[in-house]
Formats: structure tokens, sequence, C-alpha cells
């Protein structure tokens, strides 16, 4: 019984494989044709860059509040902090976003406190630039309190074919319209952005730069 | 039953994932980039510092004199502390602010008068009152703190208070009867005020005070167009 069960399953695999060679046997035998088509169909990576190159720092040591317009005016070592970006896409586009994150901790024993969000203002411009568009977020064009971090300054998209750079300014301040230095014996204000004068030379801000990009 | 249940929500959320992560990995980005900047932005806040003590005046059974007191007790003083590393260092202005007094209704305004010490390098002192009879509130001095200059100036502005007898004169006479009789005293002028006793008894009688004002200071921060 066991033997029959084997030989019919032998027979079955040989039948199988007689009936493959008979038809494609009989197609080969019947009609051959070969022909390789003389331009090659190719598929090869497109070019994609981008770059974020750091330029100068904001290093402002003796910090008083200034009015917007005297903020958006710094200029010069220590008060800008400037970058480029730099990037090409051989088809599509590269979007990208520029956000002030959270800089580090002082290290200064004697700025150990850090600043209010409300009293940082930023400000951030940039070159006109065909290929690498840039828009800023509402209000940083003109000055704007940092209110919190991260704070996105701007996004844009590079479309550019070629390699194309565009330069970026970053400016902050101690804004004058909301911060205020301030002893006086009947002083019961306690607002966040209002500071007696030993509160306020203990205090600090820092930002970095962070740009991200996607395509 | 129950396995079957079981099965049907297993399946639904395997599929729910499936389909998911099918159209999320469709939004995937083929292409992304993030890089921070290494050197952090950083603002560090300056010092400027300004406190200011007045020491007052209290003067007592007073009447008409040539020149101001000087006793203790008799002049006010003003003591300045500063120090500021602003570039434009701290302004800051003494005023004599007048009191509402309900005691007295006949206030007769004394003549204020101001001196500063000089210290050279570190603090200027602009706009001396002169003496002058104050009315309101006035400046009686300014001064300015140089930058990054400590200043400890103790009692460094004083400040006298009197009724100056060329200007006041107690009598029941009009200045006519005084001028008629041949009394007028050399230091009787046409501007001085005539006071009768009874009013100027009245002045501090009962406790009473006949005119006081308080010594305020307000400090800024520099200006480049300052005074000097």
């Amino acid at each position: 019984m066991e033997n029959n069960v084997k030989k019919g399953t032998i027979s079955s695999i040989i039948g199988a494989i007689l009936i493959i060679l008979i038809v494609v046997g009989v197609t080969y035998a019947f009609f051959s044709y070969t022909k390789t088509g003389e331009t090659s169909n190719q598929i090869s990576t497109g070019e994609i860059s981008f770059q974020f190159i750091d330029g100068d720092e904001i290093n402002i040591t003796n910090a008083f509040p200034i009015s917007t317009a005297e903020g958006i005016a710094l200029t010069g070592e220590n008060n800008i902090c400037t970058f480029v970006i730099k990037g090409n896409i051989a088809q599509g586009d590269i979007n990208y976003t520029i956000t002030a994150i959270e800089g580090d901790p002082s290290t200064d024993p004697s700025k150990t406190n850090r600043f209010y969000d409300e009293g940082i203002f930023m400000y951030i411009e940039s070159d006109d630039v065909e290929g690498i568009t840039f828009t800023p977020t509402e209000g940083y064009q003109e000055g704007k309190a940092v209110g919190a971090l991260p704070l996105v300054l701007g996004t844009g998209t590079v479309t550019a074919r070629t390699e194309t750079t565009r330069n970026f300014t970053v400016k902050m301040w101690i804004d004058d319209s909301v911060v205020r230095i301030k002893d006086r014996e009947d002083n019961t204000d306690t607002t966040d952005s209002i500071y007696t004068s030993d509160e306020y030379m203990s205090l600090y801000y820092s930002i970095k730069i962070q740009v991200e990009a996607n395509a | 039953m129950s396995n079957n249940s079981s099965k049907q929500v297993l399946l639904s959320v395997i599929g729910v994932a499936i389909l998911v992560v099918a159209v999320v990995g469709v939004s995937f980005a083929f292409f992304s980039y993030t890089t921070t900047g290494e050197t952090p932005n950083t603002v560090k806040t300056g010092s400027i510092i300004f406190t200011a003590s007045t020491d007052s005046l209290a003067l007592t059974n007073v009447f008409p004199t040539q020149s101001a007191y000087t006793g203790d007790g008799e002049i006010a003083t003003v003591s300045i502390n500063g120090n500021t590393t602003y570039a434009e260092g701290i302004d800051f202005v003494v005023r004599a602010i007048n009191v509402a007094n309900a005691d007295a209704t006949n206030k007769i305004i004394p003549t204020i008068t101001v001196t500063a010490a000089n210290v050279p390098d570190k603090v200027t002192f602009t706009d001396h009152y002169t003496g002058n009879t104050i009315t309101g509130d006035t400046v009686l001095c300014r001064g300015h703190i140089n930058p990054n200059q400590e200043v400890a100036l103790t009692d460094a502005i004083t400040i006298t208070a009197f009724y100056d007898r060329t200007k006041y004169h107690i009598t029941d006479n009009t200045l006519e009867a005084i001028t008629n009789a041949g009394i007028k005293p050399d230091y009787v002028t046409g501007a001085t005020t005539l006071v009768k006793p009874a009013d100027w008894n009245a002045l501090s009688a009962d406790g009473k005070t006949a005119y006081s004002f308080k010594i305020q200071i307000n400090a800024t921060q520099g200006t480049a167009g300052r005074l000097q």
C-alpha cells in the first residue's frame, strides 16, 4: 500500500517534468528571436545638497535694554549672528526651517539666571536670492519678543538647480518696551519683565540656530 | 465565539497599522538634514546700581533770619552710591517735593539752598538750585555718574531751608506805615512779605507745621544728550 503511493507520487513528478520539457522545448524549437535595443535605458541619481554654514555669533556681554529700532540697527562683531544656507536639487524642492533653540547654560558664576523670554527680542533678515526662498515668521522681520523656545524664525525652499547660497543675519537684544530695571522703596510690581538692579545684573540668555531640511 | 472576536480585533488592528505605515511611508522625506550652530548666541546683562539716602532737617522755633541754619538736624543731606557698566553712566535728579500740608492754611514758603560736594572725574553736579523760593516740585540739583566708576558719597548734597529776613517781616503795620515811620530796616525791600504776628504764630501753633517738603531722588540710565 505504502509502495503504491510512492510509485504514484514519483510517476506524477516525472509526468509533470515531461510536460514542461515538451511545452518549453516545443516553444524554443518553434521560434527563437533575440534583439538588443541600441539605446540603453539608464537610471542615474539626482544631485541634491544642502548645507548650513555657521558664521559670526552674538556675544553681548554688557547688555542694557534698548529700543526695537536700536536692536534692528545692531551691527558689528559680537552683535549679530550670521550664517549661510547653500543648496541645490536637480529636481523638486528642499524645504527648510530655521529655528532658534535653547542654547548652553551659563558657565559665568555672575550670570546664573536665565532671562525672561518675553524680554528678549529677535530679528531675522536675509538677502534675496533666486533659487532659495525665505519667509520669516510673522513679526520677526520687524523685531518681536521670543515668547518661548524653540522659536521658528522662518521657512524657505531650495529650488535651485545649481548650487546657490543665501545669507542670513539674526539679531537679539533686550527690548526696553518690555524690560525695566526699577529700584524704588514702594516697588510692589513683581511683573516678570521688571527687575531690580541686583536681579538684572545676574541674567543671561542663550540660543542656538538650528536648520532642518527635508525633500 | 470569543476567539473569533479576538481574531477580528487583532486583524483590524494589524490592518489599520498597515494602512498607517503605508500612508506615512509615502509621506516620508527621501532626504533630511538637521544641524545646529556650534557656538551659542548669548546676551549677558550689564550692571547698573544706584542707591540714595537722605537725612531730613527739622527746624523748630523759627524766625526770619539773615542766613541758613547749619547745625545738626538743621540741614538735609543726600548720600549717593552708584556704579554702572552702562557706557553713558547714570543721570540723577534731586527734587524738593511739596507735601500737602493740611495743618497750615497760610503756608509760608522757605528759601531753599543747595550745595553739592564736587568729586572730580566720577560725579558731576549741575543745575544747582541757588536760593529762589520753591514753588511746587523743584529741581534742586542734577548729577551724573561716569561709567565704571564706583561712587560712594556721604552727604554729597546739602539742602538748607530758612525764612529770609529780606523777604519776610513780622509786623502789624503795613510796609507803607513802616516806611513812613522812618524805621524801615535796610533789609526791608519792596518784595518783602509782611506777616502779622498772630498769623506767624498760628503757622506752628498746636503742633502744626509751617511748611514741609520731601526730597526725592530719581536716577535713570545716562543719555548722550545729558547736561554736564
